[in-house]
């Protein structure tokens, strides 16, 4: 008896001398999240791989789920407080935690406070709260027009000029051409556009907007002539049969993303992602900027990576981050579909282009200054309830006067809410 | 005590047929216009579904629908198989619901027998309680929930998802109890005598009676563990212990493309389910005739 | 019982078992088994409703610490016009749905019960939406509900010469669309009918048949009744289920479809109870109004709960206990 426990004891000495020392030497874990479809999976895991080949004392093991499937977890993780280390973040969607205090303040870190400033000027705004850094911008996604080459053939209308956008009444004129209409109905449309994210365009482009301060709102700003005028023209758009009826979401002619593939719409708005099946059907396409009214503005996604506040391994972290956003690391990032935040890698990125976006990237840097996005608000109520107007002025049922005053009203009543809350 | 069985069977059998054959050919005929009605409604989307599979997007959206593809697209399938670790998906499925189906059908049936076949004090309040447990969603105790099982390490682990259902689930007791509690008691009442403990009467007579319905609870358990998406989601961090439904959710992106793709790995993902209920359906007729030896 | 132990007493008289000790060896029988139930319900259910009823009084946006505010969700939920719409809508798919789903279930199952020629293949068609992954029937559903002659209940209702609708983006039709979809739900309730069905003794038709019933006699005057209590456990476990006042991912499902999933599709034409529960708790930060909106769909169930065992229990429909 005696002498097994002896052989116990020396066997778990033997395995606490082996293996304490290995476990020390063990690379550092850390956990990074972000949404991916499967083909994005692989992209961004050879990402992870080269990061880890590089840095062999951090090991960064990542996680991928799909985009709904993805902020579904990432809710319950942060108020769980088990979220992983480094977090992917979409503008969009992070707003609802930004003023929650479960991100890290990066300017706390070295070097992270000069890491942003050679980020996009937008992107820059979206990740500073309260004199925080919440996060550091990865990259950048936008729409721009992406057009079917036959389709504008037939109708005798020419090829978009990939630099010069075209003019609102320059855009509906064409789009008249480019509709098709057989015995009353349409058989073509020139446009696909989402209906929520084209009006916010519209007004920027017409000189208005829809708040005073995009990621910290206070004052609904959308009752203003230019905003007017704007709705006013979105509306003319569905008029002239330029757009399909937005309220036919699921109908024959796809959506923003995947229209012209359909081989029913003329003109899609999209990003480099969907240029990959455009291309595998072989169809002759071209890019053009976004069109313009007063200003420029077209849709961007800014994604940028958040370290979680109790996060053990802060260090590690941020190293993984910081090789993520340099300058390096945004050429490598690039292939993987996103436009880099980081400028300094533009010209690397050029040089360098994906797999996605290799012919057309010339309307993409185009239109990448002028990028815009939506109010931030972190309570989605304020979405719900203000899309109701221009829904209802595009039916019809109020004027654009009326819309916008009803927009500015309902809107104002849930930003005052959060904002009484704040103090 | 081995040869109670045998006798109550012959006096009470159970009916594979609720009603002798006696209709009019007239009723047969409305009879199957009335199920053939149905089963169209439920068959056309599915038609859709499996030759929409075979499409490219352009025959995918042309109008009018193209219900039989040409030139036709097999290597969605191909794509679908390729891109997602499929199998992989299915096996951790089927492993999970097998494991809820054994641990939940097996402890509901006790319990259901325990509150059809016993007085004690309580009984009624318990089973009001049994029932109001299903009248609070669940989504609004998810967070708590959720915060539980993590304090007992048991994220990223099926533990969340196994261990419930050793205690009851309360849809499968309350139906068990309705069944059990029509069961005759004589029966019972003559294994009692013959010396048969509880349980002993509840396996030997009390389930044998009960093969239709617990096949029925067994497959309504199949089918929501194999359709759960919540909770492997929120649990499972690891994608190599992610569950079917999970899997499937892949394919999805905010900018989809691909959607025959997709239903390419749809259809894949019916098909274990589909041979599943065939074979259970042959069982839920197989029991009821062996049940009904003369 | 009672007649056993009466039986048993007689038959073994030389044990000398008193009532009283069968009795209590009964209940601890039947402690015993409901035992493992309580403990799980206790650990899964109780304690995080106990949370639940807590937060209902407070305000809590899940990351900062809950404050107490007594009544005031509960209060600002009756003067919602959501709350109150989600009721309506909640309500009508309620009612419709199991009137759906409870007689048109019944019936199918009632003819399959004859095993008519065919049988395996009606009935595995028949509860083949119930087999389906979530995703596949969302898929489909997609295109029933899709606009124009694109969508295949447009041309289904074409057929009757009825216009095209716009099933999800018109809101007063959005809920009949998902009322409409109950009929792919009719297998579930149908399994369960077939279920109780062959668990009818033949005789009783037998009988019946002798005396020159007519088929629809027999169903009124043989199978209802003897039906009754798997009848009442579809009306309740439909009621108060996810096919009733728990209706919450099909309207979820159609809002995400119609791209309106901010608010519970457009003008919250949607909206159900739990739906606005899920979206108060996990879209709009409320996580207090969400507990508070919990506690009044427990309460409206226990009270349709208690309507339909009393109604149950008055027409002899429950399943007697002894």
């Amino acid at each position: 008896m005696k002498k097994s426990i002896f052989i116990l004891f020396s066997v778990m000495i033997l395995f606490v001398l082996v293996v304490a020392p290995l476990s020390l030497a063990a690379p550092v874990q850390i956990r990074y999240t972000r949404w991916a479809g499967t083909e994005e999976a692989k992209d961004f895991q050879a990402l992870v791989n080269e990061f880890n080949k590089k840095n062999p004392g951090i090991k960064v093991v990542a996680e991928f789920l799909p985009w709904g499937a993805y902020w579904q977890k990432i809710q319950t993780t942060l108020i769980a407080g088990n979220a992983a280390d480094v977090i992917s973040l979409n503008a969009g969607e992070a707003v609802k935690y930004i003023n929650k205090g479960v991100f890290y303040d990066l300017s706390k870190l070295s070097g992270a406070r000069e890491r942003l400033t050679e980020m996009a000027k937008n992107a820059q705004k979206i990740v500073t709260y309260n004199g925080q850094i919440v996060g550091m911008p990865v990259g950048i996604g936008l729409r721009v027009l992406v057009y079917n080459k036959a389709m504008f053939d037939e109708a005798g209308v020419p090829y978009l000029d990939p630099a010069k956008p075209l003019t609102w009444e320059q855009f509906l004129a064409i789009g008249k051409k480019l509709t098709k209409i057989e015995n009353g109905q349409v058989t073509q449309y020139a446009f696909q556009a989402d209906s929520g994210e084209l009006h916010k365009i519209l007004i920027n482009q017409a000189g208005g907007s829809i708040v005073d301060n995009i990621s910290a709102p206070k004052k609904v700003t959308i009752n203003s002539p230019e905003a007017i005028a704007a709705l006013k023209y979105m509306k003319s758009l569905y008029d002239e049969q330029v757009i399909p009826p937005y309220k036919d979401v699921i109908g024959p002619w796809g959506n923003q993303d995947n229209a012209i593939v359909t081989g029913k719409v003329a003109i899609m708005f999209t990003g480099p992602w969907s240029l990959g099946t455009v291309k595998e059907k072989g169809m002759k396409y071209g890019t053009a900027p976004m069109f313009m009214g007063k200003e420029r503005s077209t849709v961007g996604y800014v994604n940028f990576n958040a370290i979680a506040k109790n996060t053990k391994h802060a260090k590690e972290a941020w190293k993984f981050l910081d090789w993520l956003t340099s300058k390096e690391g945004q050429i490598r990032f690039a292939q993987t579909g996103d436009l880099p935040a980081n400028i300094s890698a533009l010209e690397g990125v050029k040089n360098n282009p994906s797999k996605y976006s290799a012919d057309v990237m010339n309307a993409y840097y185009e239109d990448l200054q002028y990028i815009s996005m939506g109010p931030m608000v972190s309570d989605a109520k304020f979405y719900g309830d203000c899309d109701n107007y221009w829904r209802d002025f595009l039916d019809g049922k109020l004027t654009a006067e009326q819309a916008a005053a009803g927009y500015e009203k309902a809107g104002q009543s849930i930003l005052d809410e959060i904002n009484k809350k704040k103090k | 005590m081995a040869d109670v069985s045998g006798a109550p069977k012959r006096r009470f059998k159970i009916s594979s047929e609720s009603g002798p054959s006696d209709i009019s050919p007239l009723g047969h005929l409305v009879n199957f216009l009335l199920i053939g009605f149905f089963c169209f409604i439920i068959i056309v989307p599915f038609f859709w579904l499996i030759t929409s599979s075979f499409k490219d997007m352009g025959q995918f959206s042309s109008v009018p629908i193209q219900w039989i593809p040409v030139p036709w697209h097999p290597e969605n399938y191909l794509i679908a198989l390729k891109s997602i670790p499929l199998l992989n998906y299915i096996m951790n499925s089927v492993i999970l619901a097998t494991i809820q189906v054994v641990l939940g059908v097996f402890s509901s049936a006790l319990i259901a027998y325990g509150f059809a076949r016993f007085r004690f004090p309580g009984r009624g309040f318990l089973f009001v309680v049994l029932i109001a447990s299903m009248m609070l969603p669940w989504q609004a105790t998810s967070i708590p929930v959720f915060l539980f099982y993590r304090s007992l390490g048991w994220l990223n682990t099926f533990l969340p998802l196994i261990v419930p259902s050793i205690f009851g689930m309360a849809w499968n007791i309350f139906l068990l109890r309705q069944f059990f509690v029509s069961l005759p008691v004589s029966i019972d009442e003559a294994a009692t005598i013959d010396g048969c403990g509880p349980i002993s009467i509840w396996w030997r007579i009390i389930l044998p009676q009960s093969k239709p319905v617990l096949v029925v609870v067994s497959l309504f358990t199949f089918m929501w563990s194999w359709k759960d998406v919540w909770g492997p989601l929120i649990y499972l961090t690891d994608s190599k212990l992610y569950t079917l439904p999970v899997g499937l959710l892949m394919f999805e992106s905010p900018f989809e493309v691909q959607y025959t793709q997709q239903l390419a790995a749809v259809v894949i993902a019916i098909i274990p389910t589909v041979l599943f209920y065939v074979f259970g359906q042959r069982y839920l007729d197989r029991g009821i005739t062996i049940a009904d030896v003369k | 019982m009672a007649a056993v132990q009466e039986k048993i007493a007689q038959q073994f008289p030389y044990k000398k078992r008193s009532q009283w000790s069968i009795a209590k060896k009964n209940a601890l029988w039947g402690v015993v088994l409901v035992a493992p139930w309580f403990i799980g319900y206790l650990a899964f259910s109780f304690i995080p409703n106990l949370a639940s009823l807590y937060l209902s009084f407070t305000e809590w946006d899940m990351f900062s610490a809950p404050s107490w505010v007594g009544v005031s969700n509960y209060l600002k939920l009756l003067h919602d016009p959501v709350f109150l719409l989600s009721i309506k809508n909640t309500f009508l798919i309620m009612i419709f749905s199991n009137l759906i789903g409870i007689g048109f279930g019944l019936l199918v199952a009632v003819v399959l019960a004859k095993d008519p020629p065919g049988r395996y293949l009606f009935r595995t068609t028949l509860y083949l939406p119930s087999l389906v992954m979530p995703v596949a029937m969302g898929m489909m559903m997609r295109q029933i509900y899709a606009s124009g002659d694109f969508g295949l209940l447009n041309q289904f209702i074409g057929w009757f010469g009825i216009a095209p609708q716009r099933w999800l983006t018109e809101p007063n039709m959005a809920i009949w669309a998902v009322i409409i979809a109950a009929f792919w739900g009719i297998g579930g309730t149908m399994v369960i009918f077939l279920a109780g069905l062959k668990g009818i003794n033949r005789e009783y038709y037998e009988a019946a048949m002798i005396d020159g019933a007519s088929p629809f006699r027999k169903f009124i005057h043989i199978t209802l009744p003897l039906l009754a209590p798997i009848i009442v456990f579809q009306l309740l476990m439909g009621m108060i289920g996810g096919s009733g006042l728990q209706v919450f991912e099909f309207p979820a499902a159609l809002a995400d479809f119609a791209g309106a999933s901010n608010s519970m599709g457009y003008h919250d034409s949607l909206g159900t109870l739990v739906y606005y529960l899920f979206m108060n708790g996990f879209r709009y930060f409320k996580f207090g109004l969400a507990s508070a909106l919990a506690w009044y769909i427990f309460g409206i169930a226990l009270v349709l709960g208690v309507i339909i065992y009393f109604l149950a229990k008055r027409y002899n429909f429950y399943g007697t206990e002894e």
